[in-house]
């Protein structure tokens, strides 16, 4: 039996089809996207170019359900659940001994809490500012004239981060800008940004973290961000090998235990 | 002599003193991201936190007063309360906003009393009238000298000055500020020296700003909270661009200095004097604050400053919302500067620094 | 269907458009009320223009209810006309009004309240802008609308007297009153000292709200207290003896006993017989009675009466497997109380910060000792601790699930609270926490405030398996 997640995030959108069979839920196909402007239409192309691809049709699928920012424009899907509950359950497929989620997206950020059995026992999100936040690293790589991807290995080259003390991402935006004229190197500023960014994530709950700490969400595959973290949190990160599609395989889980009640 | 650690104007240090413990008023502040406190404080504004941070990382600390100047020390304050979590005995100490009844009166003095009684608890002594009396005429005596000096000095020799004076000499000895040059303290003589800086309301203000050491620099005030020491390098920005602080209108500085102390007062009832010496201080967080506008705009006249720089910690309101009301009261120019501690606002806050002496000229 | 049945149908959440055609169906069908009852459209005319996205609830309580709030700018010029005293009180919630309702001819309302004008007039009275013209920009809380009434005299009345507590209060407030003063309206500041434990030589007092105070706090706000009194007396030319303040705390108890009653049935009961926006406003007519004593009593009543008969028929607005959460601080935006409920949530509990207003003042004690004990019993003058150790002890008297610490911008409060109470219900209670900041008007973050509630709330059914 065919189900389907689809993570509607602010910045990218995730489809996941899982099948699931005596063997228990497999991942069959995948696929990331732009979110961009129209993200009901766009998610919607998606999900029907994963299952084409997949070479499977539409009404192979058993469930669907739509989860992340948009989650609730997705009219074609059976359920709106949230982020939190997919990204704890798609970690708890991949990771079973996981306590903590760190989800660090377009959007939002998260420190999520999972009881012994997976189950999320509480759940940190940052406020209304941006610092902390995969948006927040788009402007600063933006700022720094390279691509988000890039932003990690600039870092890497820093002798000296920079500070960045402003908790706003409009001052952070500010001094970022005070310090590229005022000399300092781009690769100390990405250091700089990767480490407040750390620390503010260890703010909104890190001293509560149990081990293992799974780092999941788009910014988990930017280069040292999980070594930046886990020096802010002061314990080991573990990743997913798909830290981008742990929301979506929630979906895609939750989609399957709604129906099959398998899980 | 073990120290308490305290963070206001409002606190005498006689006071502190006469129970035998050495008074301690840090303002050698470090930026709070550099040098983070054992205690978190996390959701205060930047200057509780160094405050606290401070407070709490300094040795041969008996105790930590923090007075309830604004909310977010006296939430602060909380964090060093937490069981478990500071060890140093700790005291929140009210400060009334209001001054002008006599309950605000009788409440700053209870709560002096109840400061007494708490040093009392961990060890201090309770003075006789004889040795409160003599210290308050030795701490009159060395706020007489600098109050002479004022015109003087340049302001970092000013700041250091007053900050010796709350026992930071940051980690120097006690030199700081000049031998006094009133070997025998007259309250009626030290009046009577400075009856042309009384605003109508009897309050003392600054003595009148003759020349600075650089006789071309443009005489500005600098008005604010407390300026901490890491923010001193605003007193050679200063300088730099052709200025001087002649006025040092901040909490560390001049306004935060009591008015002198009535002798007879002394004699009669030392701590009565004390007390309504230092309840005059003006301030911006006093409701309602016209007592302060007062002393600023006397303070202005008798400085002869030609600017005023307002230096105000980032997210400080009490501050932040007189900024209108000062520019609107001012007769001089003022300029509005927000500081928190990266570089940038630094590098922001010497340009409009540069531009504001300028524009004077 | 006959009418009468169309009338008092099962209890719904409905429309302002919905409700002005039932407005319609019950005038016609003959339903009484006082002369402020009338379709909520008509304040929607006026400028308040956010009712029209709320969703109310259909009971004729519940449209008196929402009158008797909407019509308190028309009564306090009504006041003006006849000659009353205006009273404006600040910050004290609920003290000052005691001694202003103790006599005659005097109306009293909370200047301070108008920092949900911005939300329930979508920003177009253009307060929040005026205030930013006079330097009380976006970093201090929306009471600084306040500042924008002031200045354009278009909200309310200017009081003959403006009274504000100080001292144990937040610098933004504080600063904000201040700034009033300065625009030319003369403040009688009075003082409230941080709320602490008596010391090892002095009397302890114990205070209605359950905290404890050192007795000579609870003198100086007393004698505070007498100084404000002195002066609402020379503002009134009346005398306000100990027997006309024993009557005003005599009504001030009674309807702080019914807003006691209403939130004990409302909160306990499954289903839940009366939203949360509407218990919202409730709990608000504790502080003054929205400026008529009588109607509130009046108002009060009626609610009641129907949650009765709610409880009684098992029936409600909501669904009776919604999540029970505890929420702490008002919001700005009154709409945030509605998506609690689209999302699956209910009240079963509230800090709405002046917890004190809602314990009954001592009847047994001098009257301004009573007073002074209650003003001092507040939650916010003393430590942060107190205050999260009392909504703890409060989510557990109403069996909560979960629990929302609602921010309120600018707040210089909330940055710091928010930790210790968050803290204190995780690890004393177990129970999830979320920190949600509520803008004047949330449309732009709609999505991203319901995805915390939402999450909130299946955390919350999922700890039920």
């Amino acid at each position: 039996m065919l189900f389907a997640g689809i993570d509607a995030g602010s910045r990218s959108i995730k489809v996941v089809l899982l099948e699931v069979n005596g063997q228990g839920p497999e991942i069959l196909a995948s696929g990331v996207d732009d979110s961009q402007t129209n993200q009901a239409q766009r998610s919607r192309a998606l999900y029907e170019r994963v299952v084409k691809d997949a070479d499977r049709s539409l009404d192979d699928i058993e469930a669907v359900v739509a989860t992340g920012y948009a989650r609730h424009l997705l009219d074609f899907a059976d359920k709106a659940v949230t982020e939190i509950t997919c990204h704890a359950r798609g970690v708890r497929m991949l990771l079973p001994d996981a306590r903590s989620i760190i989800e660090i997206g377009g959007q939002d950020s998260k420190v999520i809490h999972l009881d012994e059995s997976g189950r999320v026992e509480d759940f940190t999100m940052n406020d209304r500012c941006a610092a902390g936040t995969g948006c927040f690293l788009e402007m600063v790589a933006k700022r720094l004239d390279v691509d988000l991807e890039e932003l990690g290995k600039l870092a890497s080259q820093s002798k000296e981060p920079s500070t960045i003390s402003s908790m706003c991402a409009v001052f952070a935006e500010t001094e970022i800008i005070g310090l590229l004229s005022s000399g300092h190197e781009p690769s100390d500023i990405a250091a700089g940004v990767q480490i407040a960014i750390s620390r503010r994530i260890a703010g909104m709950g890190g001293h509560r973290l149990k081990e293992p700490v799974v780092f999941t969400g788009g910014v988990a595959r930017v280069n040292r961000m999980d070594k930046m973290l886990s020096d802010a949190i002061e314990k080991q990160i573990v990743m997913p090998k798909t830290p981008q599609i742990t929301g979506a395989l929630g979906a895609a889980l939750i989609a399957a235990g709604a129906v099959e009640r398998v899980f | 002599m073990k120290r308490i650690c305290y963070n206001s104007a409002y606190i005498p240090p006689e006071w502190i003193e006469a129970h035998g413990f050495q008074p301690f008023r840090p303002c050698n502040h470090k930026p709070f991201n550099e040098n983070r406190a054992p205690i978190s404080v996390d959701g205060c504004c930047t200057w509780s936190q160094v405050y606290i941070t401070q407070a709490t990382m300094h040795e041969n600390v008996a105790a930590v007063i923090v007075a309830s100047i604004c909310d977010q020390l006296r939430r602060s304050s909380e964090a060093l309360n937490t069981p478990g979590r500071h060890h140093t005995p700790t005291m929140l100490l009210h400060i009334p906003a209001t001054w002008q009844s006599e309950s605000a009166q009788r409440c700053y003095r209870d709560e002096l009393h109840r400061l007494g009684n708490f040093l009392e608890s961990i060890g201090g002594t309770s003075p006789t009238p004889g040795r409160l009396k003599s210290i308050l005429i030795a701490y009159e005596v060395k706020r007489e000298d600098v109050r002479m000096q004022l015109q003087t000095m340049t302001g970092r020799e000013r700041a250091t000055a007053l900050a010796a004076m709350h026992g930071d000499t940051n980690g120097k000895p006690e030199h700081a500020h000049r031998a006094p040059r009133v070997p025998h303290f007259d309250c009626a003589a030290a009046k009577c020296a400075h009856e042309d800086t009384l605003c109508p309301s009897g309050q003392s203000v600054a003595p009148r700003a003759t020349e600075s050491r650089d006789s071309s620099a443009t005489p500005i005030a600098l008005l604010g909270s407390e300026l901490p020491r890491y923010q001193w390098w605003l007193f050679d920005t200063i300088k730099q661009h052709g200025g001087h602080v002649a006025l040092d209108a901040t909490d560390y500085g001049q306004r935060g200095l009591p008015e002198p102390i009535d002798q007879s007062l002394i004699d009669n009832d030392p701590f009565e004097a004390m007390a309504s010496a230092y309840q005059q201080i003006p301030h911006i967080r006093q409701r309602p604050n016209d007592r302060f506008f007062d002393w600023l705009l006397n303070a202005i006249k008798q400085t002869n400053v030609k600017g005023i720089i307002l230096r105000r910690s980032l997210w400080c309101d009490l501050w932040h919302a007189e900024v209108h009301r000062i520019k609107q009261l001012s007769p001089i120019p003022v300029i509005d500067i927000d500081l928190d501690v990266d570089a940038t606002t630094c590098e922001r806050a010497e340009g409009r620094i540069a531009a504001f002496l300028e524009m004077l000229r | 269907m006959n009418e009468k049945h169309n009338i008092s149908d099962e209890p719904k959440s409905i429309t302002l458009q919905q409700w002005d055609e039932r407005y319609e169906c019950l005038y016609k069908a003959g339903m009484p009320g006082p002369d402020y009852n009338g379709p909520l459209g008509r304040h929607f005319e006026d400028g308040d223009l956010r009712l029209a996205s709320l969703r109310f609830d259909n009971s004729p309580a519940a449209l008196r209810l929402w009158n008797l709030l909407l019509s308190e700018e028309d009564r306090l010029q009504a006041d003006r006309e006849a000659g009353r005293t205006i009273i404006g009180a600040m910050k004290d919630l609920g003290t000052v009004p005691v001694m202003a309702y103790a006599l005659d001819n005097v109306a009293t309302f909370y200047p301070d309240g108008a920092w949900w004008i911005p939300c329930v007039m979508q920003h177009s009275a253009g307060l929040l802008r005026v205030a930013d013209k006079l330097g009380i920009d976006e970093s201090f809380c929306p009471v600084r609308a306040m500042v924008g009434a002031f200045e354009t005299g278009n909200h309310f009345p200017t009081p003959d007297l403006l009274i504000c507590s100080v001292g144990a209060v937040c610098d933004d407030f504080s600063a904000i009153a201040q700034r009033v003063e300065a625009m030319g309206h003369p403040v009688l500041w009075w003082e409230v000292p941080p709320r602490r434990l008596a010391g090892a030589n002095e009397t302890s007092v114990r205070l209605p709200s359950g905290f404890t105070a050192a007795s000579s706090q609870v003198d100086l706000v007393r004698n505070e207290l007498r100084r404000v009194a002195g002066e609402i007396e020379k503002a009134t030319g009346q005398t306000l003896t100990g027997a006309k303040l024993s009557e005003g705390i005599r009504k001030a108890n009674t309807v702080r006993e019914k807003i006691s009653s209403l939130r004990q049935l409302v909160y306990t009961s499954d289903p839940c017989p009366l939203p949360a926006l509407e218990m919202l406003i409730v709990e608000m007519l504790a502080l003054h009675y929205c400026s008529d004593y009588e109607q509130t009593v009046e108002v009060l009543d009626e609610l009641l009466t129907e949650a009765r008969r709610r409880v009684d028929q098992n029936v409600s607005v909501l669904d009776g497997d919604a999540v029970r959460v505890f929420w702490v601080n008002p919001v700005a935006d009154l709409q945030v109380m509605n998506l609690l409920e689209e999302v699956g949530g209910r009240i079963s509990g509230t800090d709405y910060m002046f917890c004190h207003a809602l314990s009954q003042i001592p009847d047994d004690v001098e009257p301004f000792e009573a007073l002074a004990r209650t003003a001092l019993g507040d939650p916010m003058v003393g430590p942060t601790a107190d205050r999260a150790r009392m909504i703890c002890r409060e989510i557990q008297k109403f069996g909560c699930e979960a629990v929302i610490v609602s921010r309120i911008p600018g707040a210089s409060h909330c940055a710091f609270e928010g930790e210790v109470i968050g803290k204190m219900v995780r690890d004393g209670l177990g129970l999830p926490v979320v920190e949600v900041e509520v803008p004047t008007v949330i449309d732009a973050v709609r999505p991203a405030l319901r995805t915390r509630l939402e999450a909130l709330m299946e955390t919350a059914r999922g700890r039920r398996q």
